[in-house]
């Protein structure tokens, strides 16, 4: 190819070894590429402006064409329409109120704190167990004279149980033969009878008198008093 | 400039329904040559460059009927060409950028690729210099080496001066010598 005079000047002055350099493009180009490429461009752009046209045609803008075309609907629907949905209003509303009402006859309360008030009772069992374990603990370690042990509880348990076994029969015939030595007729005998109970105790006086310095004065200065004939015996 | 005689006679019968079609073939055979070879330099590779080249047609096809008659044809497909092989380029970097991938082929590495590629033949060794030059620089070194078109032509294609053209190209000529000499 035989370069501008003009532009091969210039080149020339601004560098030779370019301006000797072959302007020929050593890029490969498919055969018949350029032979074909009018015809192919065509092809392209009857392609485009077809489905521009049939863009158009289908578009839902277009003036022309029946929306509703596709679909049927009922003889007279728009005319009764509004009047169903009056009545399927109504209908809602009546349902609605059976509803309403059907709740509160049969409504019950239902706790808000069912859950809660498990919770107090076990932690007041807790607390409850834990006091019961500390006082125990303090009366045995201390030794303080609180009856709480549970031996003597368990022997009058056991002593009731024993009871149970001797029968009605023995136990009156026993009443009879000991002569009233119980506790409550004690208390309604005289001093004779004391006396005379005492001998067939086989009490002395002595032993009495051990008994008595046992007694406190208060109950002493009541007898007493009570009992004017008396005689008392007296340390 | 008004346009040449038979580029307007191209686009009066391009006006008339029935000639379209024969006028827009008429002017895809005259210019495809010169305009395919300006894309393809910027490119490399054909099929991006066919790719290209159509794109640029359907433009030239849809925008030929609003064409302003005072410029000239030749210079409006020009600078259809540059811009769309100027955007092509910039969404290839994109999807670069984007994919993170490194090993997307840059220009040189496409021209390497090409059939026939021989570094040491200097047809080949022109192309990796001119591959090395700045966007800019690379299309007015085309334009004016390869299509040697004048630099007030060129103004109106790429919508800048002359006389910044004119260093352009200097710098792009001396950057090339010295790509060649030294490599």
């Amino acid at each position: 190819m035989k370069r501008n005079p003009e532009i091969g000047q210039e080149l020339l002055g601004l560098s030779p070894a370019v301006a000797n350099l072959s302007a020929r493009m050593p890029f490969h180009v498919p055969e018949g590429y350029f032979e074909l490429f009018p015809e192919r461009m065509l092809d392209l752009l009857r392609a485009e402006h077809e489905f521009d046209i049939e863009s158009a045609k289908s578009t839902i803008f277009d003036a022309k064409t029946d929306i509703s075309a596709p679909f049927m609907v009922p003889d007279g629907y728009f005319e009764g329409l509004s009047g169903n949905i009056l009545n399927k209003i109504r209908e809602n509303e009546l349902e609605s109120a059976k509803f309403i009402s059907g709740q509160k006859q049969t409504a019950r309360v239902i706790s808000m704190g069912g859950r809660k008030k498990w919770l107090n009772y076990a932690a007041a069992a807790v607390i409850t167990a834990f006091l019961a374990g500390a006082i125990y603990l303090y009366s045995t370690i201390s030794g303080n004279d609180i009856p709480v042990s549970s031996q003597p509880l368990a022997s009058v348990e056991k002593l009731e149980k024993d009871s149970l076994k001797v029968s009605s029969e023995a136990l009156s015939s026993f009443l009879d033969e000991s002569d009233g030595l119980v506790e409550s007729e004690v208390f309604e005998m005289d001093v004779d009878s004391i006396a005379q109970n005492l001998a067939i105790l086989e009490i002395n006086e002595m032993e009495i008198r051990t008994i008595l310095e046992g007694l406190p004065d208060d109950a002493i200065s009541k007898y007493i008093l009570e009992n004017p004939d008396a005689e008392v015996v007296t340390n | 400039m008004a346009v040449h005689a038979d580029d307007q006679e191209l686009l009066s019968l391009f006006q008339i329904p029935e000639s379209k079609e024969k006028a827009f073939t008429a002017i895809v055979k005259k210019y495809q040559e010169k305009l395919y070879w300006h894309i393809r330099r910027m490119v490399v590779d054909h099929e991006d460059a066919n790719d290209v080249l159509q794109n640029m047609f359907i433009k030239v096809w849809k925008g030929l009927e609003n064409f302003r008659e005072d410029a000239q044809l030749y210079t409006w497909l020009y600078r259809i060409a540059t811009n769309e092989s100027l955007t092509f380029l910039e969404q290839q970097k994109k999807r670069a950028a984007v994919s993170f991938d490194e090993m997307a082929p840059g220009l040189s590495n496409k021209l390497i690729a090409e059939k026939g590629f021989d570094a040491q033949k200097l047809e080949w060794k022109l192309q990796l210099a001119i591959q090395q030059l700045p966007e800019k620089q690379r299309i007015v070194f085309n334009l004016r080496y390869y299509d040697e078109m004048p630099y007030d032509e060129m103004s109106r294609v790429l919508e800048t001066s002359a006389g910044a053209l004119k260093a352009s190209y200097h710098h792009a000529v001396k950057k090339i010598e010295d790509f060649i000499l030294n490599h």
